[in-house]
């Protein structure tokens, strides 16, 4: 097997533009800062203003990653154990987990996230405590729950995709089905799972800013309140092309990751 | 029927509490549900801190109550909503109090503010009277109260955007002939903003309606309501509204000037 | 009450858009609304992700590597974001520099986004697709002596949109779900509808389900349609059978 040198050009390839765009970032928000923000304004109002809302923008910013990440851990989980029902022996079973996977993947995220915000309570109390449940915490619920059906499909392709010996193998050794899938099946599925799992991650960050049409302050919400506040038509592009290419560095690296990670698999198997 | 699905949705979704007062004072903290983008009103700074005429508001009754003001931004069209879930304890968010709000939330009385509703249009426009609305595209902003009986009274077509900023955005661009909002709100902005200065409001305003804080009904939130009209009273009755309204501008409210003093 | 009241408001839910002739009406425009761009979007993003396939393998490098950019802006980026750049930063340049009568439609702007942002998973697809054209076809279709456009038309593209059908399935149904982002600018789709209709009548588990309910509908009628399509297009020997 070969091991990943850290001089390894496609590595490099893979973080290009993530390093380029968010230096050319923090080198704006400096030069504002130490400069002084009034004092970029008089040479450019656009840079200024961008250099000015920065904060605000990568707060917000930060808030999609850790929103994707939460989801993303939460619905990986979830959709193994979704995955591992759906091979059940029980028809109804089957049945069941198949019309719950389809219901979670054709409904459109922007839908199932009202249903969600506006049919949960903001804390739940449970004997005497108060659980909070707060906007934050219903996004990361809603994906995980849509991340969980996209996963347990990929499961279940890789499942099947495994030679029927792996099951019999484990079988004739005396172990559970449980155990089967657990210690034989998975691990040999897990290099195959993985580009697709990053798909589907990439995927969902893409997806995660519709947060903000629910009251999350996340980038887009910044974004609207900063063009809102300087109330500057001609600043509009610019504010949201700015936070475009914070997503597109981001979701460039998974992206790339997986092209990479697709190739290794192929060479694996060839 | 109205107040049945109401109460359906207040009572599977309201959290249980024995006195919302009691709990606040426990806390320590007041959260107030605000709009960041209704200048001078509520809006935020680059810092992303909310500033305004409601907030100064908001500040000064967590003052009274004796505990500090916590502050979630919200919109039109999610404000109740999240009192009802309890997410904020009171509405400060130019909340017009109109009958079937009541129905759903209370209205602490005496009001704060006095409104009515009207449009915004380019300076060239067509539109002389109400009735030229007939068959008309309408900018607005979703959860707004006059929407619905606008576009069903003109016939008019009510595109409702997220916030006043995208509502105007939407105009500027000629998506719609007028923006349709409250007219007090679309009077200031006019006046302070310096790309709206080649529109008017061509209309006379119509429908007056009244703002007001917003808590949940019930026996839980009833200290809560009585406290707070308490301390809205004295608002007026010294004249610090009226002086809380003058460094942003609003000091000319017809409705703050009647009431006073008084 | 009449008979629709009653239907409507069975259980004690509110289901205004059984018995109410505006909500229903709307709903309804709010339905075909979302047909409707649904297909305008697939077509165009089919035809643009087909050419911009073909002439990916067709073309030389700088092509390939503008083609390569282009789906990679529209994959990499929120189409969130993307449709509000669209709308109101694109919309109000546009309105500005050509002054008063040029004003693009918001639906407009929402079938732009949505060509462009399907467009690129399209071309993703059809890409695979023309590459798993077995080169022994070409070289027959070349020895028989047919011309380049011929070769394309006949050959290439059912054999490429053969092979790409199953992910374009998929990114047919991420169309009908993403016309839900124009909720965002106004565009009067069923996401958009439903909400007027709730915020007026505070129904809002009554109009979640219909949604629930309409898009299930869309893309299981979808999805059907396409499997039809795929078992009228199976080449014997080919895929699993």
């Amino acid at each position: 097997m070969n091991a990943i040198q850290p001089s390894d050009p496609s590595l490099w390839k893979i973080v290009r533009p993530a390093t380029f765009i968010f230096g050319a970032t923090a080198v704006l928000y400096l030069t504002g800062y130490i400069g002084g923000f009034d004092w970029l304004r008089s040479h450019s109002l656009m840079l200024g203003a961008l250099s000015e809302w920065t904060p605000s923008l990568a707060q917000g910013f930060l808030l999609d990653i850790w929103l994707t990440i939460a989801s993303g851990m939460i619905g990986t989980v979830l959709g193994v154990i979704i995955g591992y029902g759906s091979l059940s022996k029980s028809e109804y079973l089957r049945r069941v987990i198949w019309l719950c996977i389809q219901f979670l993947r054709n409904t459109p995220g922007l839908v199932f996230l009202f249903a969600v915000a506006f049919a949960t309570p903001y804390q739940f109390d449970i004997g005497g405590t108060t659980i909070p449940f707060p906007p934050e915490a219903k996004v990361i619920f809603c994906f995980s729950l849509k991340i969980s059906a996209n996963i347990a499909e990929i499961v279940r392709g890789a499942v099947n995709a495994t030679p029927v010996g792996q099951w019999e193998a484990g079988i004739t050794i005396g172990l559970s089905r449980f155990k089967i899938f657990r210690l034989i099946i998975l691990p040999q599925c897990l290099p195959r799972m993985v580009p697709p799992w990053m798909n589907i991650m990439a995927l969902f960050f893409s997806v995660v800013p519709i947060a903000s049409l629910i009251g999350i302050e996340d980038a887009v919400t910044y974004a609207g309140l900063a063009i809102s506040s300087e109330d500057t038509s001609t600043l509009i592009m610019p504010f949201y092309l700015y936070v475009l290419t914070w997503f597109f560095a981001t979701a460039y690296i998974l992206q790339e990751a997986t092209r990479f990670l697709e190739k290794r698999n192929e060479e694996k198997t060839s | 029927m109205l107040s049945a699905v109401a109460v359906l949705g207040m009572t599977s979704v309201a959290p249980a509490q024995a006195d919302k007062l009691a709990d606040i004072k426990k806390a320590g903290v007041v959260k107030f549900g605000v709009k960041a983008d209704i200048k001078p009103w509520a809006y935020v700074d680059s810092a992303g801190k909310h500033i305004g005429f409601e907030i100064d508001m908001a500040q000064h009754v967590a003052g009274k109550l004796g505990v500090k003001a916590d502050f979630t931004t919200v919109t039109s069209a999610n404000r109740i909503q999240y009192l009802q879930q309890g997410k904020i304890d009171v509405i400060l968010a130019t909340l017009s109090d109109t009958p079937k709000r009541r129905k759903i939330i209370k209205m602490v009385h005496p009001n704060y503010f006095g409104d009515a509703t009207n449009v915004l249009a380019p300076k060239g426009t067509k539109l002389k009277t109400w009735a030229d609305l007939k068959d008309s595209v309408l900018c607005g902003v979703q959860g707004s109260f006059y929407n619905k009986p606008f576009a069903k009274e003109y016939n008019a077509e009510v595109k409702a955007f997220k916030g006043p900023p995208e509502a105007i955005a939407a105009l500027k661009q000629g998506q719609c002939q007028a923006f349709l909002f409250s007219d007090q709100i679309l009077r200031i902005q006019q006046e302070t903003e310096a790309s709206l200065k080649d529109y008017v409001l061509p209309f006379e305003p119509r429908d007056s309606d009244l703002w007001a804080l917003g808590v949940n009904h019930g026996d839980k939130d009833a200290s809560l309501a009585k406290l707070l009209s308490g301390i809205v009273k004295d608002l007026h009755k010294s004249g610090k509204l009226l002086e809380m309204a003058k460094p942003h501008g609003l000091a000319g409210n017809p409705y703050l000037r009647a009431h006073a003093n008084k | 009450m009449d008979l629709l009241e009653q239907i409507g408001t069975l259980g004690g839910f509110n289901y205004t858009i059984v018995y109410d002739s505006f909500d229903r009406a709307r709903f309804i425009r709010g339905i075909g609304f979302t047909v409707s761009l649904s297909l305008a979007c697939m077509v165009t993003s089919i035809v643009g992700g087909l050419v911009l396939a073909l002439l990916y393998h067709v073309r030389g490098r700088p092509t390939k590597m503008l083609i390569e950019f282009f789906v990679s802006v529209f994959r990499n980026t929120p189409p969130l974001v993307q449709i509000y750049f669209f709308f109101f930063g694109l919309g109000t340049f546009f309105a500005q520099t050509f002054g008063g009568g040029f004003v693009v439609s918001a639906t407009a702007w929402a079938m732009v986004s949505l060509t462009l942002f399907i467009g690129a998973l399209n071309t993703e697809c059809f890409r695979a697709g023309v590459q798993a054209v077995p080169e022994g076809y070409l070289e027959g279709a070349k020895a028989l002596g047919l011309r380049p456009w011929v070769i394309i038309w006949k050959i290439v593209i059912p054999l490429a949109v053969r092979a790409a059908l199953p992910s374009l399935t998929n990114n047919l149904v991420e169309l009908i779900k993403a016309t839900s982002y124009g909720y965002a600018i106004a565009v009067p789709e069923i996401l958009y509808v439903s909400h007027q209709i709730w915020a007026d009548e505070l129904n809002v588990i009554e109009m979640m389900s219909a949604l629930f309910v309409t898009y299930f509908l869309l893309i299981g009628g979808l999805i059907y349609l396409m499997r039809t399509l795929e078992q009228r297009m199976t080449l014997p020997g080919y895929g699993s059978n």
